[in-house]
């Protein structure tokens, strides 16, 4: 029994330590392909971008709407577009 | 008087009549049943394991899994033999569960359900997804200290990252004779993540760090990069990210891979928009099933009606408490370091159980200040504990199988 406790922390310590590096790697490759996408690759054609320019409307507004439509479809769904409605 | 005789020996009354523990797995069933229908507990996956449950306990019926041993010869047997022998659920379990093939399909399905945008966006919090991994090596540790084999000590500790994909695929290679009840408190704690983020935020953090808004500590400091392509980045990250994890533990590239797939095919657009469909509705359906239905029929009263099956609920508990307190935690020493500081309920949602940690906790910081929306930020450790836990699970696979 002591020995199995002595080979269970010693695999906690491996573990934790393994997670915590690969997950480092991870945003540290993240940044990595920030910066080379940055500067080294054009934005691809949007599929959903139209001719006709869209009014305006505010970052929060997209960034809420952006949100809520995340957490409703969990993560399936997409916004094609953001269109105020116009009031009768 | 023949006639009602042989009535009464076709039914399964006289099986029940001498195996009166069925009738208790019926009632576990049926309140399974309950708690996903009626209370909603991830009903997606508790009904159709509720029903394995009550398929498996009708006596008669043949449907419950029988364990593999060398008196059944089961393992040498094909598909149609264990068909033949012994039904048509313990032919899916050895055909699907047995051989490892439908988490890692789920795990396709999930990721090709998730956005790696909040996670891209909010880098350095990904890092709290794996501090929020602490629970499930503690309750390793302390499993093995109760007389648990170290394997079974690892699949009752990974309950503790709030996977259930991860958790039945840790359990089937580690401890496959601890599958039903891993998975039946692995799912049903996910679903009580509403009720065990508050519990622990409770006793672990004050109304000051709850606090803490995020947009405006980004507002007073700024990120220095800014992403300008991120269509580019979302498709590039799921491959480096398979490329990485699978070099440094390839044990965990059968989910962190599937993971990543499905990732690509949804971030590619429109040209595998078929593909997307695909993993995202009909396959994750169809294996949701299968696993629901084969994994509440290795649930049968022999099997699950033990002292070992309480010490799993209660480990796993534990395990789920422990790490939304690890992921606190190392916010608060990250805080007492750093500048800009994180609002402590990131840590909390280091969890896996994506997006309900990140709802819960979203809904706590709205709470003690309704203008501070950490949804986005909650996501960057919640999907990063998605790959942390995966990861972990990895790593026992490597060392235990």
């Amino acid at each position: 029994m002591p020995q199995e406790i002595y080979t269970a922390i010693e695999l906690s310590a491996i573990g934790i330590v393994t997670v915590f590096i690969i997950l480092y790697l991870i945003t540290l490759s993240g940044k990595l392909l920030i910066s080379f996408a940055n500067r080294f690759l054009y934005p691809l054609p949007d599929e959903t971008k139209t001719d006709i320019a869209p009014p305006a409307i505010s970052s929060t507004t997209v960034a809420a709407i952006t949100a809520s439509v995340e957490v409703i479809t969990q993560g399936k769904g997409r916004i094609v577009s953001i269109e105020k409605l116009k009031e009768s | 008087m023949e006639v009602l005789r042989a009535l009464y020996e076709m039914t399964a009354l006289d099986d029940l009549i001498q195996n009166p523990l069925s009738l208790l797995m019926l009632f576990i069933s049926c309140y399974l049943l309950y708690l996903g229908i009626y209370k909603r507990f991830e009903p997606l996956l508790l009904i159709p394991i509720a029903f394995g449950v009550l398929l498996a306990n009708i006596p008669g019926g043949g449907l419950g899994i029988i364990p593999a041993s060398d008196t059944n010869g089961i393992m040498e047997m094909d598909v149609l033999e264990i068909a033949g022998n012994f039904g048509i659920l313990n032919m899916l379990y050895y055909l699907l569960i047995k051989t490892g093939l439908l988490p890692p399909l789920i795990f396709l399905g999930v990721g090709a359900m998730t956005d790696f945008g909040p996670m891209l966006r909010n880098l350095r919090l990904a890092l709290f997804g794996a501090a929020a991994q602490i629970g499930i090596f503690t309750v390793m540790i302390a499993a093995v200290a109760t007389g648990f084999t170290l394997k079974e000590a690892a699949a009752l500790g990974i309950i503790g990252g709030a996977d259930g994909p991860t958790a039945i695929y840790t359990s089937i290679v580690l401890a496959p004779h601890m599958l039903g009840p891993i998975a039946i408190a692995a799912y049903s704690y996910m679903a009580l993540v509403p009720v065990i983020i508050p519990l622990v935020v409770r006793f672990t953090t004050t109304e000051q760090e709850l606090r803490i808004h995020m947009k405006q500590q980004d507002t007073l400091y700024p990120s220095r990069v800014q992403i300008q392509n991120l269509k580019a980045v979302k498709i590039l990250f799921p491959i480096a990210l398979c490329i990485l994890s699978g070099l440094f533990v390839p044990a965990a590239l059968p989910l962190i891979g599937m993971l990543m797939f499905g990732n690509l095919i949804k971030e590619t657009g429109s040209d595998t928009q078929r593909l997307f469909t695909a993993a995202s509705e009909t396959i994750m359906n169809t294996a949701t099933i299968f696993l629901g239905l084969t994994v509440g029929a290795t649930m049968t009263a022999s099997s699950f009606l033990n002292f070992q099956t309480l010490l799993i609920i209660i480990g796993g508990f534990l395990a789920f408490m422990l790490s939304v307190a690890g992921g606190i935690l190392a916010v608060k020493i990250y805080n007492l370091f750093a500048i800009k500081k994180i609002n402590p309920l990131i840590g909390a949602t280091g969890l896996s159980a994506v997006p309900m940690s990140s709802r819960v906790a979203n809904e706590i910081a709205l709470k003690h200040d309704p203008t501070n929306h950490i949804l986005q930020y909650a996501m960057s450790s919640n999907i990063a504990g998605v790959i942390g836990s995966a990861v972990a699970a990895g790593v026992l696979i490597a060392f235990l199988s």
